[in-house]
């Protein structure tokens, strides 16, 4: 079995349709209520994300079975809030949730300052949930993407909900195209967002010791935000108790200068890449059940090493 | 600059940043595509570092959508080079 992340995200379309009609219908908290139902189907029905799962809660959490056995629930039932919760967010329903943010002005002064600058999140919580704060500013959002499958719920969430404040630049099939795209965006001064936890290409990727495992990561982001100099954020939106969002933005480098060295030079590749593990596994060790790559991620089992 | 000129510097900017040092700036031939099996096999990271050439050593920024066309080949950059420097 290939350990990396094969391009696919489970879910697709269908499962957005149903999501969005459910909102308009029944309400947000008969939705959550009907997501208990998804939750039970997705155990047995999505063998190899919670074979995933439960590998992270044993051997990357260190939990015991009947601990782990409860985190598969609550896993799954974060993943499915974290979607509703999108495309509630999509449907104007901003107003039943609260936002609260953290390096907040750091994140504004990058935006006001007019630079194209690199924003490098992951696939823990719910990124999207900040795409209106920061369409307010002016400032163009470009996501890049790498499968099919998110172009195409994309495309569902533009039929159904209110136009979306960021555009997507996939990862182009010649495997370069959307090079040029991303230089052309950060030269315009815009914000370019990548995920930095999954790698499609096996030549071009980092290693680091992440929640007390080797993993590999897509250098692309890291080397790009180095090369073409811009100022680089960390960013993960997280979800708390009480439909709160929590927005995180970490500045890699010198305080108030980010993604630059004290002495004004541009943080390298690996220093980067360093950072960016530190704020993610800070990340994961506080809301351990938003990490949300349900495929073999630290490679414990597909090698035919130990399974737990 | 005369085309061959710009040419064989071209090559050996390109050797340099891609670490192709293995590779003589006469075996690249001018007219081989950079990208895919066909030719040198350069992938997306390769791409940012010729992006880079064209904006540190010609003061050349590649406009929107041309990027494909412009850098097929080692030909293709320093027409786009001769098209656009001042």
């Amino acid at each position: 079995m290939a350990r990396q992340w094969e391009g696919k995200s489970r879910g697709g379309s269908f499962g957005y349709k149903v999501f969005i009609w459910l909102l308009r219908h029944i309400g947000l908290e008969a939705t959550y209520l009907l997501l208990c139902l998804v939750v039970l189907y997705f155990i047995p029905f999505a063998p190899r994300q919670t074979r995933s799962a439960w590998v992270y809660s044993r051997t990357i959490l260190g939990y015991g079975r009947m601990r782990a056995s409860w985190f598969l629930v609550r896993s799954y039932f974060a993943f499915g809030k974290s979607i509703i919760d999108k495309v509630a967010i999509g449907s104007s329903m901003e107003d039943r949730f609260s936002f609260e943010f953290e390096n907040h002005r750091m994140m504004l002064d990058l935006i006001e300052s007019g630079k194209g600058y690199v924003a490098i999140g992951a696939h823990v919580g719910s990124w999207q949930m900040g795409a209106p704060f920061f369409g307010k500013y002016g400032s163009r959002i470009n996501v890049v993407m790498y499968d099919h499958e998110r172009q195409a719920v994309k495309k569902v969430l533009e039929d159904h909900v209110q136009e979306d404040s960021f555009k997507i630049i996939p990862i182009a099939d010649d495997g370069i195209s959307h090079v040029f795209e991303i230089s052309n965006a950060l030269r315009n001064g815009e914000l370019v967002c990548f995920q930095g936890d999954r790698y499609m290409n096996e030549d071009r990727y980092l290693t680091a010791e992440f929640m007390g495992h080797d993993a590999k990561f897509p250098r692309g982001p890291f080397l790009l935000a180095s090369r073409l100099r811009v100022p680089v954020v960390f960013y993960f939106a997280m979800r708390e108790r009480g439909r709160r969002y929590r927005f995180h933005f970490f500045a890699p480098g010198a305080p108030g200068a980010s993604g630059v060295q004290n002495d004004g030079r541009p943080l390298r590749e690996e220093e980067l890449f360093t950072q960016y593990v530190k704020s993610l596994e800070t990340m994961v060790r506080r809301y351990p059940e938003q990490w949300f790559n349900y495929y073999d991620f630290w490679n414990i089992y597909s090698s035919g090493k130990r399974n737990s | 600059m005369i085309m061959e000129e710009l040419i064989e510097n071209l090559k050996k900017q390109i050797i340099e940043a891609l670490n192709l040092e293995d590779l003589a700036p006469e075996e690249i031939d001018a007219d081989a595509p950079l990208f895919g099996d066909a030719g040198l096999g350069l992938d997306s990271i390769d791409a940012l570092e010729l992006i880079l050439i064209l904006e540190r050593d010609y003061g050349i920024k590649v406009a929107p959508g041309e990027g494909k066309e412009v850098f097929k080949s080692v030909k293709t950059i320093a027409d786009y080079i001769t098209a656009h420097r001042q």
